[in-house]
């Protein structure tokens, strides 16, 4: 499980910079220091926002414990949380956009123009990293489903 | 039958006299909290089901038909309950239910993973003189611990019919059928049970039942050991009854003579002992039914459990799962929001206005009618959104180890763990909020909870805070709104504090709920759970929100002077003269310090009946469209009116709606206490942020 | 004779006795937790609310698991077995 563990370190490190990143931007929002926010890394923009913060921040958390744990049963558990969070920030991000996308349509009834925003929506952290958690994902589950078939 | 230390069976002749084609046949399902009760009560009834883990969502009374045969039988949901004693109203409703109805059959659904504790009430209900079937469900859970249960030895022990399910597999049900209709049809018998609690007990016993046959015995319609028993175990409801009776006095002297000498001979409580033999009975009973061959070391919910109730990590995972859950809510839901706001505000709203009816019926139905429906409807995609992820985290099983983990947080503000999930249901309307406060045990706890869970900022609230954070703090708007958030959170807290120390005084009984398992979510149930909350705001609020717009409408367009005709809503200085302008002058006196201007203060006599309506009635008040409110806003607010302003709408009265729920659940006494306390709260905190900003130097 | 957040993790106990009010003696028995009862500790750290996990007579049985608050748990005298 080399390759996991590497993954898992990579990701957990990118998560966590994205969330010092967005906690960044928002304290440059609330505070009267005069700093630019950091909201385009990587082309992928990165909200101002202190709940984003927290999901990215302890996301990166959980993927590092899963690595860093002696605990066996932590460590699996906390793969398998890191990566359904990650999945989970991801798909709202992505029901969004289509939410926005839907909306974008509705607008026009009102006399408003069509604006699609879909591309910047989907051009976001969460969305990027969390595909590859989805196979973090997966393989969490099964090493779950070993360790509980045992029984013994 | 077996001749054990601890029972012998008596015969239910009454059964044989059953016939289906006779009379109505009732019957009920009972059991413990989060045993599958309602998923085998809609596979009986094809009917409406609830499956919960966070116990007790309502105390509804289920009823649906079974058809067997075809005949129909009336079958009764009862109230998850662990026992039957008088403690809980839960317990009250399923334990009078089976005493005054005498239903043919009570099913007690068991958790077969769980013998011990879920055989508790199946003695409870077999001492009552119950007609059991024992339902054996979540056998495949038991399976998985490695468990093996004899359900045949099982029914010889207890004397009634034992089935094992798997009720969501569908599993056993039709078995479970066949039962209840040979039974219902009186082909097999049902034999009782009688536990004995010891020589000294049983005399005492014997005393109290010879006491009431002497005179009495036709008054009560209890089995009478069953009442002794009661008498003994002190319970409040019997003693009331036993008062009632002709020889009352003399009962309840030789029940507490006899609980004394039981007490100095046992060296324990009478109720305490005979607890301590049920539970002795069921150990036998256990030991002879449950084996098991290869005990499982670690299950899944040992796993996930060991990351989501981690000392460090455990709080963090519940607020990035909230953080979701929230932006969910919100987020999501937007395109529905705008249809509905499309069609209400601008489609029919016009429609109207362009056809060619009189100008009054125009206003009505266009101001009043429409625009009323239409600022109800769009807050329900918000709220079903909320209610839908919140019904996900909680079968799945994880809203219980939130509260495990705000426990300890929520004990220095005097409330337990267990109130963290009416709270957070405030945050999506605190209507269903205050409502699920019933869950709560302790008197205390339940009061101070239901009356500080409307200053929650429900999302009525919201739009109120975007317009006017957008209009005057436009580039910091996200963070003043989470401020708002940050405050009324800390207000509910301090609040529940003030409330547990000086009203509701009295130590809490303790924190103490069970950890289900966890299990993949049923979307029947979550479905059935968004639509019951979600319905709560839309017919208790719809309907009370509605008469409050009409009656702001008829404010609105009479006067002092008589009726002022449909253009005040177009011209806002003809307004002034209306009733609404009248009363906003004289709130604008009080608001002096806050310098909110009339208009102002009239809406927050709108944001009494509903607080999304605040918003509606600002653009109203000052001639604009909704879009040009922003900047009408911008120019009769400053920063620091305006957070003020915000602040008060956050705290002072909730909706007439969520008044009306106080009421239901507490009390009108309570109700009335939460508007004053309410409204002076908010104008002590509007006072102060005014105050505070004046001394920095704001204006 | 300990009150049973005093029990570490992991470890098995037999209740010996219940010190609380009526309410909250008769919400424990209700839920597993009374006097002769086996159970087993599966958290408890600092003042803080304690998991139990209830073992149907036998240590090696898992079953249902149940938190209870530290003012509470403090009231459940047990010994480890």
């Amino acid at each position: 499980m080399r390759s996991i563990k590497l993954i898992a370190i990579i990701l957990s490190i990118l998560y966590m910079a994205f969330g010092v990143v967005s906690l960044y931007n928002w304290i440059v929002e609330i505070s009267p220091i005069n700093a630019t926010k950091l909201e385009n890394v990587f082309s992928l923009y990165v909200p101002s926002d202190v709940g984003y913060a927290v999901l990215m921040l302890t996301t990166g958390t959980l993927l590092l414990y899963s690595v860093l744990s002696r605990d066996n049963i932590q460590s699996i558990s906390s793969l398998f949380i890191g990566s359904l969070l990650a999945c989970g920030g991801m798909l709202i991000q992505i029901l969004v956009a289509v939410a926005n996308y839907a909306d974008a349509y509705i607008a026009t009834l009102a006399g408003e123009e069509l604006s699609l925003t879909i591309l910047i929506d989907l051009l976001r952290p969460e969305v990027i990293i969390g595909i590859p958690c989805i196979a973090l994902l997966i393989t969490s589950i099964s090493n779950i489903k070993k360790l509980t078939s045992h029984g013994e | 039958m077996d001749e054990c230390n601890f029972c012998f069976s008596i015969n239910n002749d009454v059964l044989s006299n059953l016939r289906l084609n006779e009379r109505k046949v009732k019957i009920c399902v009972a059991g413990n909290p989060n045993v599958g009760k309602s998923v085998i009560f809609n596979e009986l009834t094809g009917g409406r089901a609830w499956v919960g883990n966070w116990p007790g969502v309502t105390v509804e009374k289920k009823v649906g038909k079974l058809n067997i045969d075809s005949r129909d039988i009336e079958v009764v949901d009862l109230p998850g309950v662990y026992s039957l004693t008088a403690y809980s109203i839960d317990e009250l409703i399923a334990r009078n239910f089976i005493i005054k109805e005498k239903p043919d059959l009570v099913i007690d659904i068991i958790n077969a993973s769980n013998l011990e504790r879920n055989l508790y009430l199946t003695i409870s209900l077999l001492e009552l003189g119950a007609k059991v079937i024992v339902v054996l469900n979540m056998m495949d859970l038991a399976e998985n611990l490695g468990y093996k249960i004899d359900h045949k030895k099982l029914s010889e022990l207890l004397g009634v019919p034992v089935i094992p399910t798997i009720a969501i597999k569908g599993v056993g049900i039709n078995e479970l059928k066949h039962t209840i209709y040979s039974v219902v049809k009186g082909k097999s018998e049902i034999k009782g049970l009688n536990i004995y609690y010891g020589d000294e007990v049983e005399k005492a016993i014997k005393e109290i039942v010879n006491l009431i046959h002497s005179s009495s015995e036709l008054e009560i319609d209890y089995p009478l050991r069953w009442f002794a028993l009661k008498l003994l175990e002190n319970d409040d409801e019997i003693v009331k009854e036993a008062k009632s009776l002709s020889i009352g006095n003399r009962i309840l002297e030789l029940v507490s003579d006899l609980r004394s000498k039981l007490r100095s001979k046992l060296g324990k409580d009478v109720e305490d002992y005979i607890i301590e033999k049920r539970y002795e009975l069921i150990s036998k009973i256990v030991s002879e039914v449950l084996t098991v061959a290869k005990p499982v070391k670690v299950t899944y919910t040992d796993i996930i459990d060991s990351i989501l109730l981690h000392r460090g990590l455990g709080m963090p995972i519940a607020l990035s799962a909230l953080y979701l859950m929230f932006r969910f809510a919100f987020e999501v839901s937007t395109p529905l929001i705008d249809i509905i706001d499309w069609f209400f505000g601008d489609f029919l709203y016009n429609y109207i206005y362009n056809s060619s009816l009189p100008n009054l019926l125009k206003s009505i139905l266009a101001d009043a009618i429409v625009t009323g429906i239409g600022s109800i409807l769009v807050f329900i995609p918000v709220i079903a959104f909320f209610f839908v992820a919140l019904a996900i985290l909680e079968d799945i099983g994880y809203m219980a180890r939130v509260a495990y983990l705000v426990d300890k947080i929520m004990h220095k503000f005097g409330l337990t763990g267990r109130s963290i999930i009416p709270l957070i249901i405030g945050f999506g309307c605190n209507i269903p909020g205050v409502i699920a406060t019933r869950t709560i045990i302790d008197e205390n706890d339940r009061k101070s909870t239901a009356l500080v869970a409307p200053l929650i900022s429900c999302s009525a609230r919201l739009p109120v805070y975007l317009v006017i954070a957008g209009a005057l703090f436009t580039a910091y708007q996200g963070t003043v709104v989470l401020s708002l958030y940050v405050m009324s959170i800390v207000t509910t807290l301090l609040v529940a504090l003030f409330m547990r120390k000086i009203l509701f005084k009295g130590i809490s009984t303790g924190f103490i709920m069970e950890l289900p398992e966890y299990t993949c979510p049923l979307l029947s149930s979550i479905l059935i759970k968004t639509w019951e909350r979600t319905k709560r705001f839309l017919f208790k609020a719809g309907t009370v929100i509605f008469l409050g717009i009409v009656a702001l409408w008829i404010l609105s367009v009479t006067g002092p002077t008589g009726y002022l005709g449909t253009e005040v809503f177009e011209d806002p200085s003809l307004l002034e003269n209306s009733w609404i302008g009248i009363i906003g002058h004289g709130l604008s006196y009080i608001f002096s310090p806050m310098r909110w201007g009339w208009r102002a203060s009239a809406a927050l006599l709108f944001g009494f009946v509903a607080k999304e309506i605040v918003v509606g009635s600002l653009a109203l008040l000052f001639g604009v469209g909704e879009e040009g409110l922003e900047t009408v806003i911008s120019s009769q607010f400053t920063p620091l009116t305006a957070y003020a302003y915000m602040a008060f709408v956050l705290i002072y009265v909730p909706c007439i709606a969520t008044l009306a729920a106080i009421r239901g659940e507490l009390g009108l006494k309570y109700a009335v206490l939460t508007v004053i306390y309410e409204v002076i709260l908010a104008y002590l905190v509007a006072l102060l942020i005014t105050g505070f900003g004046y001394l920095i130097g704001l204006r | 004779m300990i009150p049973l957040p005093f029990a570490g993790n992991n470890m098995i106990v037999r209740v010996v006795s219940i010190n609380g009010g009526r309410g909250a003696q008769k919400k424990l028995y209700e839920l597993g937790i009374y006097p002769g009862a086996t159970l087993r500790v599966i958290k408890s750290w600092g003042p803080g609310p304690v998991i139990v996990e209830l073992t149907n007579m036998n240590p090696n049985y898992r079953s249902s698991r149940v938190v209870i608050g530290y003012g509470l748990a403090m009231k459940i005298l047990v010994e480890i077995m």
